[in-house]
Parts: C-alpha cells; sequence; structure tokens
C-alpha cells in the first residue's frame, strides 16, 4: 500500500488508497477550489483527518444511534408482542386443560 | 511461515482465496488514488492507526473522508463542546442498542416463523373458551393480525435481503 519513492525535493512514499466514489468527487472539487497538486492536498486531507478524527468519530456515532433507534423500538415492540401472544396461547391452555374445558 | 500467508494469494488449485475475495469486493465501485507524499505524513499517518487499532487501507480511507469533511470551524466547536458531554454515554448506549436490536431480531426471525400456527392457536384456544366462560376475554392487538401483516413481519425478519 505504501511504496517509497525518491524525489528530488523530499524523500516521498506513494499512498495506494481505494475510496468510495462520493469522496473521490471530494477530493476533486478539493483539488480545484485549492487549487493545490495531488500531494500536498492528500497531505493536508489526512492530517485534517487526524486532527478531527474524534469530531468525526463522534458524528458517525450520533448518526449511527439516530439510524438504529427506529429500528431497535420496533424489534422491541414486535418481541414484546410476539412474547405476549405466546404467553397467553399457554395460559389458555393450561387453565382448559385444568379444568377439562372443551 | 505467517499463518496468514497460505490465504494471500491463490491456492494450489488456482481458484482465489477469500481474503482476496473480500478485498476484491471491498475495492468494487471504488476509485484508486496512488499518490505520492511526504514520508513524514506517512509516518504520523502510519503511528496514527496503529494508537487507534486501524488497518492501514480502511483506517486511511476513513482519514481521508473525514478530512474532506467540510464543517465550518463554528460547526467543528459545536460539535466539539456537543461531543465532550455526550460522548461516552452515547457510545455506551449505541453498543447496547445494536446489540439488543441484534438479538431481538434473531428472536423475531424464529418467532414469526411460528407466527401463523400461534396465531391459528390463539384463535382456537379463545374460542373454546369463549363457549365456556367470559373470565378472559381479552381483545388483543394480535385478533385483527391479518395474512397482510405476517406478510409484511415476515419479509422484515424472514425474507430480510
Amino acid at each position: 500500500m505504501f511504496k517509497n519513492k525518491k524525489s528530488k525535493k523530499e524523500y516521498e512514499v506513494i499512498v495506494d488508497v481505494y475510496v468510495d466514489e462520493n469522496i473521490y468527487r471530494k477530493f476533486i472539487s478539493y483539488l480545484i477550489k485549492n487549487k493545490t497538486d495531488e500531494g500536498n492536498a492528500l497531505s493536508k486531507i489526512l492530517e485534517n483527518g487526524m486532527k478531527n478524527y474524534w469530531l468525526e468519530y463522534y458524528k458517525e456515532l450520533k448518526s449511527g444511534f439516530e439510524y438504529i433507534k427506529p429500528l431497535y423500538e420496533t424489534c422491541k415492540r414486535d418481541n414484546e408482542q410476539f412474547k405476549s401472544l405466546e404467553l397467553q396461547n399457554s395460559i389458555l391452555k393450561e387453565y382448559l386443560d385444568k379444568n377439562r374445558l372443551e | 511461515m505467517n499463518i496468514f500467508s497460505r490465504f494471500k494469494n491463490k491456492s494450489k488449485s488456482g481458484k482465489k482465496d477469500i481474503l482476496s475475495i473480500l478485498e476484491e469486493s471491498r475495492r468494487e465501485n471504488k476509485k484508486h488514488l496512488k499518490i505520492p507524499i511526504s514520508e513524514v505524513t506517512v509516518r504520523e499517518l502510519h503511528a496514527f492507526l496503529k494508537e487507534k487499532g486501524l488497518n492501514k487501507p480502511e483506517g486511511t480511507e476513513k482519514l481521508i473522508e473525514y478530512g474532506l469533511s467540510d464543517e465550518s470551524e463554528e460547526e467543528l466547536e459545536i460539535l466539539r463542546r456537543e461531543k465532550e458531554s455526550q460522548m461516552s454515554q452515547l457510545g455506551r448506549q449505541y453498543s447496547v442498542m445494536r446489540f439488543k436490536t441484534y438479538e431481538y431480531y434473531l428472536e423475531n426471525k424464529n418467532l414469526t416463523m411460528k407466527l401463523r400456527s400461534m396465531l391459528k392457536e390463539n384463535r382456537s384456544l379463545k374460542a373454546r373458551l369463549g363457549k365456556v366462560t367470559d373470565r378472559f376475554s381479552t381483545v388483543d392487538e394480535w385478533d385483527s393480525w391479518s395474512e397482510e401483516k405476517i406478510d409484511e413481519l415476515l419479509q422484515r425478519y424472514v425474507f430480510t435481503k
């Protein structure tokens, strides 16, 4: 993934990475907006990513939480209903059997 | 010999191994970046990924995504303050919720597969009971569950994509 390469200016390492298409598009927009070369842009972006790592991680956590909350509530509600149905069946069955009711 | 080395490339039969297949599927629909950057930044990057326990390809991609995030300084400051007060609590809640959702999902999958027979039994028990006493007469939500509702639950828990 990382290969060393001697340049005229300084020692450089090739970053070889695959990114999602939307990230790639943002990267191209960044290059155009900042009128910079790919190497400088990627260095700045990576530094920025490391600097704000916990903030971005927190943002992701928040959106993950918002995504899973309704799923959790639906699963919990369904589970309670299934369990109540199962319990009611066993209570009714026991009552009918105990009292020998047909 | 590294324990994983035999999985690295093609197997003796020439078929692709599972790690190559997984890596290829991860790269599918992705764009390839191959860019030289300063060794100093790469050293910082390696140390950072190691410290956070992230692997190189996915961790680097994640950091590029984070680094391209376009919040203003003001928005970042708001996020920073919010994070200080809520991060640990939210992290705990999120982990518990994910675990419980998965647990409910597995249990619901089994119960949904038995749902038709449970409903049939319930309706028959209530009918038998209704003939002899009104002591346990209840109106429950599942009394009105139609085939449509059962299909909806089957789609949710059994035939999920």
